[in-house]
């Protein structure tokens, strides 16, 4: 059994009905929060809709101009800011102490009293900063592919389905409303580490987050059932041409089960195997130093409260496409058909063992993840227990679950030089 | 035969160790508490000594210095690593290359250093003295350009497509650009880092392996350990795994580049260009050179004023481009100052949409100027804007502190780039003692838009990857 760092976190529910998990961490100079909501764009009405009311939170409210705030934020040491992804809208917040009581007030101030003047302003913003992103041919890739992977449902929002939902999203009163059911404190989960008191913490949330009237919301069932039974059905492949690319950039992947699914520890193993560790990962010695055909490939395993994804991406010259997504089904077959081996199933474990050291060296860090995996729908208990199910993986278990879920259809999307789309 | 000497890092409690060798190698060790520790060695080369020949080299260097040592096979050192969790990469820019390990440090019986950290410390130490890059981990020589090309493809080829995948970063390509139109011909930070496909397709290992031989000597070598560790145990295994000695590395290396700032001139001229890609949207970067790197003190009041300008959420550019506009063309801009040997740059870099104007993009980017221009006279900054980013720039000073890999790269940069350990204990101190008078004067000298390289990257018909490949050969020529 491998020494793993345990966590040192305590959960407690406040006055107000929000849920505090704290790490103290002595030698941290710096505070740092991530208080996250739950919802996010699951319970977008218009897909993207979420993402608007996040940007919008800090441009303006019923006292403070757009102006005043950022020139408030820029005078503390308080650095803020959300995000909003399929489960949750997330306020992160790092201070030092002495700013505590004063980045609080601020934060409360638009966490209850955001006007959302700047509306009109901010779509044709998100609108512009899209279309910037997608200029790059491997964030279209990647934007096509989750688009097309949870099937245009709000549970994958892109740039592009935002891009197309503009137009539709002329109601302020949506934005409102999504704003009134999600921003409040018994739906708020506060993640916090550093070298504080936990009462201390705990009386500074419950003065600007008093407790109301107002429940959590909740993902509607028929609408989680959707999500957690959406399925390929068979394997496609999704294009977009650009013929100024020098790279056809590849990414082919497959549906995973949530977070806290019994096969999460055998996923995340042979991710690392195949492509997650890095230098050492099997298609990096393959398809990068065996036969040069990129500089940088890799898979991915991500995983939400109600559904996975595990891909792998490739950037290659475009005539080598059809070789790349042959060893892409080669690397991926050798899992399926032979058992990995015990020097390697061994190694993959110390990997990801030891890269929570590395990952979680700050308070930042470490806030976040508490606070995110939490918010994933995993207690506190499964927070700790995630090292000893990893440790416990078998090879029979690497194989079942390959074959489990990767001789599913997939879906490849392709973003070249038209000639080879 | 040697010399130590201690030092205070801001914001951590213990004192750090310098020790500069007989054969000019020198050992810096920070202490931190916690389970992570990070091992780099900073050397002192990079595109600054390449010429046309040779343009890519350093950075190729990098990529075979991980294909094994007479110890250690090709990839050993990948696994060993990886399989303790560790995260391990290299980068190469113009005047250094940087190889770290960052891990877990795992149990360490008391007086003992652990098991993890002595092989990383061993195997990283073995890398950087002892490659060999053999042949076939290079690959053989090949045309880039030969579609038919059947043959063998290695490293070579890898470092090809990295040259493909930074072509698909437009804000690698606008960056380039605006790079090549700041410096004169000859120079040697107008190239690009990475190379080109010609030349990274065709030198030949012994002349990556004599480039190896003469720039990766002591006196170039800085290698950095921040963690949780007894100095005297340390030291003593510096001094057994980096002996030089063993791989037969002569003290008396090459030692500096000679390449000086004072050699070249800069094109004094104000420039502008446009360049067409396959793109909705528009990329720019406007480049000023800055103060000597050295010259802290104009150095960390460009930093100021870059705070004020572009980069703070209630900076100028930020509000009057992006937050005030009722339809705002602009989707992005920031700025900041990038430290190197032979003169710091300003660069001011953002999107915006031409759909969105009716006018020119010389137009768009004539609201920014005029942004920039009130600044430097009719509306300075003033004493609140100072004060703001003076605190937001110790803030973001402290956020380094927090990380051992970011402790060491402000130390490795300070010592390789700057040459001095002073850039960065110095800094906050600096900082401390500047006033918004000298602020807005270092700002004033700069920054003046007749000394202003802009490149615009515009949407239209993009050039494809050769064609490309053939600019680059005729600037070199």
């Amino acid at each position: 059994m491998l020494k793993v760092k345990q966590l040192a976190t305590e959960q407690s529910t406040l006055k107000n009905g929000a849920t505090l998990l704290y790490t103290p961490i002595s030698t941290a100079p710096r505070l740092a929060f991530s208080m996250f909501l739950p919802g996010g764009n699951v319970l977008d009405p218009i897909p993207g809709l979420s993402d608007i009311v996040d940007r919008l939170l800090m441009k303006g409210t019923a006292t403070r101009t757009q102006e005043q705030i950022s020139i408030e934020i820029d005078g503390l040491t308080l650095e803020v800011d959300s995000d909003t992804k399929r489960d949750y809208t997330a306020i992160h917040a790092t201070m030092l102490e002495e700013d505590l009581d004063a980045s609080f007030e601020l934060i409360a101030d638009f966490f209850y009293h955001a006007t959302f003047s700047e509306f009109e302003r901010e779509k044709q913003k998100i609108a512009g900063e899209v279309m910037m992103d997608l200029d790059s041919p491997k964030s279209r890739a990647s934007d096509q592919f989750i688009r097309r992977i949870f099937q245009e449902t709000s549970y994958g929002t892109v740039g592009s389905m935002i891009l197309d939902q503009l137009p539709n999203m002329d109601s302020l009163d949506a934005v409102k409303s999504y704003y009134h059911h999600v921003f409040t404190p018994k739906n708020l989960i506060v993640s916090v580490a550093g070298n504080i008191a936990v009462e201390k913490v705990a009386s500074v949330i419950e003065r600007y987050f008093p407790a109301d009237d107002r429940q959590a919301p909740s993902v509607a069932p028929e609408l989680e059932s959707r999500i957690r039974g959406l399925s390929i059905a068979q394997d496609e492949v999704v294009t977009f041409a650009r013929d100024d690319s020098s790279q056809a950039h590849i990414y082919k992947g497959w549906l995973m089960p949530n977070a806290r699914h019994e096969d999460y520890a055998a996923i995340s193993l042979f991710n690392t195997i195949l492509g997650g560790a890095g230098l050492s990962s099997r298609l990096f010695l393959e398809l990068r130093d065996k036969q040069g055909l990129a500089y940088n490939v890799r898979s991915t395993y991500e995983t939400y409260r109600h559904k996975g994804i595990f891909y792998l991406y490739i950037g290659t010259e475009p005539n080598n496409k059809e070789k790349c997504l042959k060893g892409f089904i080669e690397e991926v077959g050798k899992l399926i058909d032979i058992p990995v081996s015990d020097e390697e199933l061994e190694d993959a474990k110390r990997n990801i063992l030891g890269r929570r050291s590395v990952f979680l060296e700050t308070a930042h860090q470490q806030a976040n993840y508490i606070g995110a995996n939490f918010t994933l729908g995993r207690t506190l208990e499964e927070i700790e227990r995630i090292p000893s199910q990893i440790e416990a993986v078998t090879a029979a278990d690497i194989q079942r679950v390959a074959q489990t879920y990767l001789t599913r259809p997939s879906v490849v999307s392709i973003v070249g030089p038209s000639k080879i789309l | 035969m040697k010399e130590a000497n201690t030092i205070q890092i801001p914001y951590l409690p213990d004192e750090a160790r310098v020790v500069t060798y007989g054969n000019g190698f020198t050992f810096v060790f920070v202490p931190k508490k916690g389970d992570v520790f990070n091992i780099s060695t900073w050397v002192k080369t990079g595109s600054l000594n390449e010429d046309n020949q040779i343009n890519g080299i350093s950075h190729f260097l990098e990529h075979l210095m991980f294909k094994g040592t007479e110890r250690f096979k090709p990839g050993q050192f990948d696994k060993a690593m990886e399989s303790m969790g560790a995260v391990i990469n290299a980068a190469t820019w113009k005047d250094f290359t940087f190889y770290y390990i960052t891990g877990p440090k795992g149990r360490a019986a008391d007086g003992h250093i652990g098991e993890n950290f002595e092989l990383a410390l061993d195997m990283h130490a073995d890398m950087m003295l002892g490659s060999t890059i053999p042949d076939e981990e290079v690959g053989p020589p090949y045309d880039p350009f030969d579609p038919n090309y059947k043959g063998e493809k290695r490293e070579r080829s890898v470092v090809i497509e990295e040259i493909s995948m930074r072509e698909d970063q437009p804000w690698t390509k606008i960056y380039n650009s605006v790079n090549h139109m700041m410096y004169q011909q000859g120079h040697p930070y107008q190239r690009d880092v990475i190379g080109t496909r010609s030349i990274i397709g065709n030198v030949p290992r012994t002349t990556i392996y004599d480039y190896y031989r003469r720039w990766y000597s002591p006196a170039n070598m800085t290698t950095i350990v921040v963690g949780d560790f007894d100095f005297n145990v340390l030291e003593e295994k510096i001094c057994r795994y980096f002996d030089f000695e063993r791989f037969n590395i002569s003290p008396n290396g090459k030692g500096e580049s000679a390449v000086t700032a004072n050699a070249f001139r800069h094109p004094s001229e104000k420039r502008y260009d446009e360049i067409q890609g396959d793109y909705q949207t528009s990329f720019f970067i406007m480049g000023f050179h800055g103060p000597e790197p050295q010259n802290l003190k104009e150095a960390i009041a460009l930093d100021v004023a870059s705070h004020v300008l572009g980069e703070g959420r209630s900076s100028r550019l930020t509000q009057a481009l992006l937050e005030r506009p009722a339809n705002p063309i602009y989707n992005y801009v920031s700025c900041g100052q990038s430290t190197f040997k032979l003169g710091n740059v300003f660069f001011i870099q953002g999107n915006f949409n031409p759909q969105e104007s009716e006018g020119t993009a010389k137009d768009i980017l004539q609201q920014l100027e005029h942004e920039l221009q009130r600044m430097l006279t009719t509306e300075p900054i003033t004493e609140d804007e100072f004060r703001r980013a003076v605190k937001k720039l110790k803030v973001n000073f402290a956020e380094t502190s927090e990380t051992a890999s970011g402790i060491a790269e402000t130390i490795g940069e300070a010592v390789t780039v700057v040459g001095t350990f002073d850039a960065y204990l110095n800094y906050l101190n600096v900082l401390n003692e500047l006033d918004v008078a000298t602020v807005n004067a270092v700002a004033r000298q700069y920054l003046s838009l007749d000394k202003a390289y802009t490149s615009v990257m515009v949407p239209g018909e993009g050039a494809t990857a050769e064609d490309l490949e053939t600019d680059g050969d005729d600037v070199e020529s």
